[in-house]
């Protein structure tokens, strides 16, 4: 292919030492509540099959919930959070971290049995308002997939509570 | 610091920056709106409106689309249409006009994709709305389009093509965008003149001023290699990454 033809580049400095990426957190689960219901005073943790959840308040008054939940991709491991609000509308979707494994661990059956069996219903597919405008990763579908399993175990288990 | 990212533009973006969490969301939301705008898919956006009836009639579109349209244009005509925003048989970039009042018509039927360069347009975005909330320094990384702004300089680097999960030190930066094309996230070019699928064995990378620029030129140098004059005109730089790290500079 004429873009990586030898005879058009020129080798730079070799000392390029390899290093693992690492694993970023963006927020933690107290930031990333505060980041998605700012007006809530208080979050109590919900017993909930399949998520982490919170419902939040103020002043006692329900604003909505809170959820963390994590998604496997190709090269890394995802745990993110999605606001819904009272009127089962999403306040939005935050990554709190973001890590690449190095082989073993996605491999490994029993660190993905816990995600056999989360999703169900009608076969999932990337929202047209999330669609790729560039060439699509796999992270993005994976956290996708995983807010459209939010939606359906907040419509099963928590909105009519 | 505050560092936060959301799924956006089908990637990851990930903003860190001395700013408040209001300017954050601000950039969140330029970048939401630049992909409502320029998203082909979303049927209420200027690209779908363009791609339905420009053929037909002049279409009115958003300052910001019309100003990526603008730069496509500049960019495909610079690179001998080896980088083009339109997709199908026949279509070329010669196909689209112009005309006053942010209007755009196309010559002849054909699908608009600004997919190679509205992602960049965004990321600018986002730096404008930083800055305008008050934001001194940073980064905006839209899934390996990035751009940093400050005064310090920052480093740069890229994942190995052959290894991901590991990168190398590309650069130290201020004030500038990277952008990379690479096969290790099943990334797939088409070389507009022959519309032919490339699959990328290295990365390619270019550095510019603006990440709009950064993401078509590394469209263009992907699909027919570095273009010295092009990439000059541009203020822009291109790096290859190959299976084994090494850094290679375009050949003078």
């Amino acid at each position: 292919m004429r873009a990586l033809d030898p005879r058009l580049w020129t080798p730079l400095a070799a000392a390029c030492v390899a290093a693992p990426v690492h694993a970023t957190q963006y927020l933690s689960v107290e930031q990333a509540q505060r980041a998605l219901f700012p007006a809530a005073d208080a979050f109590a943790a919900v017993p909930l099959q399949g998520a982490r959840a919170w419902s939040a308040s103020r002043a006692g008054a329900a604003l909505g919930y809170f959820l963390v939940d994590e998604v496997v991709g190709k090269h890394e491991l995802i745990t993110y959070a999605v606001g819904i609000g009272a009127d089962g509308a999403i306040r939005g979707v935050e990554i709190l971290d973001y890590r690449e494994p190095r082989g073993g661990e996605v491999r490994d059956p029993r660190w993905r049995a816990q995600f056999v069996g989360k999703r169900r219903g009608s076969p999932l597919r990337l929202d047209e308002d999330i669609q790729n405008i560039s060439g699509a990763t796999l992270s993005c579908r994976h956290v996708t997939e995983g807010v459209r399993r939010l939606l359906e175990l907040y419509a099963r288990s928590l909105r009519d509570r | 610091m505050k560092n936060r990212a959301r799924p956006l533009l089908g990637t990851i973006v990930a903003i860190r920056a001395d700013a408040t969490h209001a300017a954050i969301d601000a950039a969140f939301k330029a970048i939401e709106r630049v992909h409502f705008l320029m998203n082909a898919h979303s049927s209420a956006g200027d690209i779908a409106a363009i791609n339905r009836t420009a053929c037909r009639r002049p279409v009115p579109v958003h300052a910001w689309t019309f100003r990526v349209l603008a730069a496509a244009l500049r960019i495909s005509r610079a690179s001998a249409g080896a980088f083009d925003p339109t997709l199908g048989r026949g279509a070329t970039h010669e196909d689209i006009v112009l005309l006053p009042g942010r209007r755009v018509r196309l010559r002849r039927r054909a699908r608009l994709d600004l997919g190679g360069i509205a992602k960049g347009f965004a990321v600018d975005r986002a730096v404008e709305a930083l800055r305008r909330h008050g934001a001194r320094a940073g980064c905006v990384n839209a899934g390996g389009d990035l751009r940093l702004f400050g005064r310090a300089p920052q480093v740069v680097r890229v994942r190995l093509p052959s290894e991901p999960s590991a990168s190398v030190v590309l650069a130290t930066a201020r004030e500038r965008a990277f952008a990379t094309s690479a096969a290790y996230f099943g990334g797939m070019h088409i070389d507009a003149r022959r519309g032919r699928r490339l699959r990328l064995q290295s990365s390619i990378t270019v550095s510019a001023p603006s990440c709009m620029v950064a993401d078509a030129l590394t469209k263009a140098v992907a699909a027919a290699g570095p273009m010295p004059d092009l990439l000059a005109r541009f203020r822009a730089q291109a790096y290859l990454v190959d299976g084994q790290g090494a850094i290679h500079a375009p050949r003078r």
